[in-house]
């Protein structure tokens, strides 16, 4: 499977990327020392370490929501710090799709209008084919009979994979989850999970997502940590040793 | 562009209760504006109608000989004279001359001449002097206006304000009056009277006709005579002493007279000039509804500014969301200016009809019948001008108001509002 995923081209890519907080301020912080990495595509990698080590940071770079102080990202061949806003945000509709902790649908809207809103940005209105593709994946996170309702008639967990829905409507390169189960009970955090896992799959999209769950962790094709603002790849076993080890005690 | 609007109206939708209250302050501003616009306008109207309805805008003279050739002439007779003091010397010699120097020859085509000026409604010569009326032991001094009845008409309007008599139809032996100089003289419709000019001519009339203009000045000191019978009165042969003008639009009396001074070997005068007064009151009128409005619309200007940049404020994370999702900071910030411009259109469209509402209300009030013509407390301008134009002052200063919130919006930074949940 590593073989594989290795074969299979970049999407998103980091090279020397440093993130300085508070820069020109008393006291800037720099949160990431130099990050190095990539992300392929198909490929599904959890993204863990301590609080405040700097991945939702290095998450909302990677989606080009925020920029680095230093090096280079790359998305989809792209290098970001050659685009104005407006090229970002353009860059961020056709090619990214973001979930967070809290699911932030727009509670104007239904289930199926939120989760077209990418398009409906894009485009002013969503075309039929557009539609379709929005009901298909609703179907396949098990929202079928609450796409006319309004988010706020909606349990968390059809919340948040309606959110997952949104991510990848318009067919984006890579999706970036922030914590997407961690607002979420542990049973249907499992079950948002192993959805992400398997729409992943099948959409062939880069994958990353940061979490605190090991468990979850256990099942992505990599594991990256973040530490004292360096990255460092996780060997699954390491990671599924210290698991156990956690169980153990 | 569908997407901003689907947003915006969306927002103002479920914005309920807030929407509502802006909406309701550019709804009380726009109504504001159109009442003090249409009852101050209304009511200018009449008072300048009264005031002027009467009276020529501009009236066209042979310009006065200059005061230092009279000056000469007064050397030339010799100076003084025994018994009499200098100055009351030189104006017997002014008024005489005056007198000579004032009539228009070639009236009829200065009269066309006039009529090609900008905003000339309608041109018609005249006979004008000061003469004294006289009934019996009672000498009391009028203002005489003689000339073609109808075309006098277009000047001085005295048929609405006939209560007696005729006018239009009168002769050479007719003279028309206002009712207070009917009084003052103890006559009535069908007696005579003497009027005896500067020139000494005195001529026997009949009073033919009373008018009520409602102005004191006009009802007590005016006589209108037929064009012949002021000729003869003032002794101007078949020369005119003035042209008078009216135009379409009172207020542009300096402006044509000065035009008309300018181009033509005449003096002018404006009704404007003559009434300082009254300009400078209906100026500060002026001022003081313009105050009232830029308050009215001032203070619905902060309230809406307010209440967007608490919603913009409350919809934070939404405007994050939003931009991680490919929306452009342009994007956003139309989504709130259009919300602005909603409540505006909104605000207008409830602000026009309680205006109207309104004014319909006060326009309905009677007032009590003077001489039996039935007329309304208040004359309301019922102006499109004055709805479109609060309706655009009011929209301009919703998106003034606007403006503030949504460059808040656009501009704010999405991973600072979506870190936290
Ligand atoms: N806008 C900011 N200004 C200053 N410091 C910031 C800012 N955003 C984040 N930080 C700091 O950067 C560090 C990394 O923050 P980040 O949110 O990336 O951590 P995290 O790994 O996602 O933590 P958590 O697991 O709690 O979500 C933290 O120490 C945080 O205080
Ligand atoms: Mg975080």
């Amino acid at each position: 499977m590593g073989t594989e995923a290795a074969a299979a081209p970049v999407i998103v890519e980091a090279a020397g990327l440093v993130k300085t907080y508070g820069l020109g301020g008393p006291n800037p912080v720099e949160v990431l020392h130099g990050i190095d990495m990539e992300a392929r595509e198909g490929e599904f990698i959890a993204i863990i370490g301590q609080s405040g080590s700097g991945k939702s940071t290095l998450l909302n770079i990677l989606g080009a929501l925020d920029t680095p102080t230093d090096g280079v990202v790359r998305i989809d061949g792209v290098d970001i710090a050659t685009l104005d806003s407006d090229g970002l945000a353009d860059l961020r509709g056709r090619k990214v799709g973001f979930i967070f902790q809290f699911h932030y649908l727009l509670e104007e809207f239904t289930c199926l209008e939120n989760a077209l809103m990418p398009i409906t940005i894009q485009k002013g209105a969503p075309e039929r084919e557009d539609i379709e593709y929005a009901k298909m994946l609703l179907k396949r996170v098990g929202l079928e009979s609450q796409m006319h309702k309004r988010v706020t008639q909606m349990s968390g967990g059809q919340q948040q994979r309606n959110a997952i829905v949104r991510a990848l409507v318009n067919r984006p390169r890579v999706v970036l989850a922030d914590e997407p189960t961690g607002n979420l009970d542990s049973r249907s955090g499992q079950e948002v999970f192993a959805l992400m896992r398997e729409i992943a799959r099948e959409t062939g999209v880069a994958f990353l997502m940061v979490t605190h769950d090991d468990r979850l962790a256990q099942e992505a094709d990599r594991i990256l940590r973040i530490e004292d603002g360096l990255i460092q790849e996780v060997p699954r076993s390491a990671a599924a040793a210290a698991v156990g080890a956690a169980r153990g005690r | 562009m569908r997407f901003e609007i689907k947003l915006a109206y969306r927002h103002l939708v479920s914005g309920g209760g807030q929407t509502a209250l802006t909406v309701a302050a550019v709804a009380i501003a726009v109504t504001v504006i159109i009442f003090i616009q249409s009852l101050i306008t209304g009511v200018q109207r009449r008072f300048i109608n009264d005031l002027v309805g009467s009276q020529p805008h501009v009236t066209v003279k042979r310009p006065d000989p200059a005061p230092d050739s009279l000056a000469r002439a007064a050397e030339r007779t010799g100076g003084e004279v025994p018994g009499v003091a200098p100055g009351a010397f030189l104006a017997t010699r002014e008024e005489k001359q005056v007198q000579q120097r004032t009539d228009i020859e070639q009236w009829k085509q200065v009269e066309t001449q006039l009529a090609q000026f900008p905003g000339v409604r309608t041109v018609t010569s005249a006979v004008r002097g000061n003469a004294f009326l006289i009934r019996g032991a009672k000498r009391l001094g009028v203002t005489v206006s003689g000339g073609d009845p109808a075309a006098q008409e277009k000047i001085v309007g005295l048929q609405e304000d006939m209560i007696a008599g005729s006018w239009l139809e009168i002769g050479p032996d007719d003279v028309v009056i206002g009712w207070r100089l009917a009084d003052e003289a103890g006559v009535r419709l069908g007696d005579r009277v003497t009027l005896q000019s500067p020139e000494g001519v005195s001529a026997s009339f009949r009073v033919a006709g009373l008018f009520d203009t409602g102005n004191n000045t006009a009802d007590l000191g005016q006589a209108f005579l037929t064009l012949r019978a002021a000729q003869s009165l003032f002794a101007t042969r078949q020369d005119v002493s003035s042209i008078l003008v009216k135009l379409d639009d009172p207020f542009q009396a300096n402006a044509v007279a000065d035009q008309i001074a300018a181009a033509l070997p005449f003096e002018t005068e404006s009704w404007m000039r003559e009434q300082v007064f009254i300009m400078n009151a209906l100026r500060s009128q002026d001022q003081s509804r313009l105050m009232i409005c830029m308050f009215a619309l001032l203070a619905s200007a902060f309230g809406i500014a307010s209440v967007l940049i608490v919603s913009v404020v409350q919809k934070s994370r939404q405007i994050g969301i939003l931009k991680s999702m490919g929306a452009r900071d342009r994007q956003i910030l139309l989504v709130f200016t259009l919300e602005g411009l909603g409540i505006a259109l909104m605000g207008c469209l409830v602000g026009s009809g309680l205006g109207a509402l309104l004014l319909n209300a006060l326009a309905q009030i009677p007032q009590t019948a003077r001489f039996g013509k039935a007329d309304k407390l208040f004359n309301i301008a019922w102006d499109a001008e004055i709805f479109l134009g609060a309706c655009a002052a009011a929209v301009a200063a919703t998106l003034i108001a606007a403006i503030l919130p949504a460059r808040r919006a656009a501009t704010m930074n999405p991973v600072d509002v979506i870190r936290g949940g």
